[in-house]
């Protein structure tokens, strides 16, 4: 007996079976699917990104009084950058996994990848998408830190001289109610007034400055809730 | 049926590869068609004894014709099955080596004689070399040096046939032959192998 008739002898004996072709198909189908989803998910994760770095107000860090490396850590929108590598990965690995994926260069790979990751993303922050989508996980999601805590937590670090929360009442001075009820006798006679804002009771608004000394606080500069106001001309309070 | 390697001669390995997935039997027109061929390539790439070289050549035929359906017609056959021998035979001699059993083969046939006049073209080697150099040379070369040397100078497959068994790009496959190249000088260097131009 010949080595091939050995080889069919011991498939036949062993009833060794081919496996379906729809099982190859679907197999390439299913990770094709997996780039695809991967490559959309890495895009959302982008959109939050942006979306993150768009509410925060970068120029803060002149500001910080204690560890600069902390502050900048606490702003990063960190959970979304590792949703975002983490898919762009699965995404390549995807690709890679397909019947002729292993044909196209790894910097094709990589640079597509990333690249729609990126159009994807900025198409869904420049539709509003990406601030709707954060709320819904907000909503959903009871462990998840949403970006507004995290703004919250961030202009509530007094000890760096940042405070927010609604005005209650305003005459020489404001009374401002802070996240955790909290009043605080806030002077602004010297502060900086950024955007659009009038000052009424019930307006949310963001505070840089000093403590004095307990529920005390000597504005330098206020700010709206939303954005940094910068995009409005300020005004000294005196001139007002 | 009994089909037999002189009736296939003429077919093609893709309709032999259409006729086995209906009789079995044609699969063994491939099996011989191949055979020399693969058993010479399992022995460049391990240490196996032609005994083994033969097992192994067995079990990666076996693993294709469980796979037959996933053939891609876009690929060539013989770039498929080399393939799969190569992938078994990689996996074979990792298994032997982790138990420790390396089982070195004094190889007389010429299987290297190709290798130095290939290596340097533009130089043009073409004195005799003792096989065994280039043995010793490739053995000491890392794997995914010597792996696209062997396919490309000994088993004289062009880039895109290599990187259809290796599953990796072709680009990537000219920079490592280039790389490959200059690692076999070098080692040769290192082990006082001289190549006389």
């Amino acid at each position: 007996m010949n080595n091939s008739q050995k080889l069919l002898a011991t498939i036949k004996s062993k009833n060794i079976k081919q496996s379906s072709r729809y099982k190859f198909a679907l197999k390439n189908i299913l990770f094709w699917v997996l780039f695809f989803l991967s490559i959309i998910v890495g895009g959302l994760s982008f959109s939050i990104i942006l979306f993150a770095f768009s509410q925060t107000d970068l120029d803060l860090l002149s500001y910080v009084k204690n560890s600069k490396i902390g502050f900048i850590l606490s702003l990063l929108p960190v959970l979304w950058i590792f949703t975002c590598i983490v898919f762009l990965f699965i995404a390549i690995f995807g690709i890679k996994s397909t019947k002729t994926g292993y044909r196209y260069s790894p910097l094709l790979i990589y640079g597509s990848s990333v690249l729609i990751s990126i159009i994807i993303g900025t198409i869904l922050f420049s539709s509003g998408s990406a601030d709707k989508l954060e709320r819904i996980f907000a909503k959903n999601i009871p462990l998840y830190n949403s970006l507004e805590e995290q703004k919250v937590a961030l202009w509530s670090m007094t000890d760096n001289g940042f405070l927010s929360g609604t005005i209650i009442k305003r005459d020489e001075d404001i009374t401002l109610k802070d996240w955790n009820n909290q009043e605080w006798k806030v002077v602004y006679k010297d502060a900086i007034i950024r955007g659009n804002q009038q000052l009424n009771e019930n307006e949310t608004i963001k505070i840089i400055g000093d403590i004095a000394t307990d529920n005390y606080f000597i504005a330098k500069e206020i700010r709206p809730w939303e954005g940094n106001g910068r995009q409005y001309n300020s005004n000294k309070h005196g001139g007002q | 049926m009994d089909i037999q390697s002189k009736d296939c001669g003429d077919i093609s390995d893709e309709v032999l590869v259409e006729r086995s997935l209906q009789s079995i039997d044609y699969f063994g027109c491939i099996y011989d068609r191949y055979e020399k061929k693969l058993i010479s390539y399992i022995l460049r790439i391990s240490s196996f004894s032609v005994a083994e070289a033969e097992e192994v050549l067995q079990e990666a035929f076996i693993k294709a014709w469980q796979n037959l359906n996933e053939f891609d017609k876009s690929l060539k056959f013989s770039s498929w099955i080399y393939r799969i021998v190569h992938n078994v035979t990689i996996t074979e001699w990792k298994k032997t080596q982790s138990k420790g059993k390396v089982n070195k083969q004094d190889l007389n046939e010429e299987l290297f004689h190709n290798l130095p006049s290939s290596l340097d073209i533009a130089n043009d080697f073409n004195k005799k070399i003792d096989d065994s150099y280039i043995r010793e040379i490739l053995d000491s070369m890392p794997e995914k040096y010597s792996e696209v040397l062997i396919l490309k100078f000994l088993e004289e497959k062009d880039y895109e046939e290599i990187s259809d068994i290796l599953k990796k790009p072709s680009g990537t496959i000219a920079t490592l032959i280039n790389r490959a190249k200059k690692s076999f000088m070098q080692v040769a260097q290192e082990k006082n192998i001289s190549f006389t131009i």
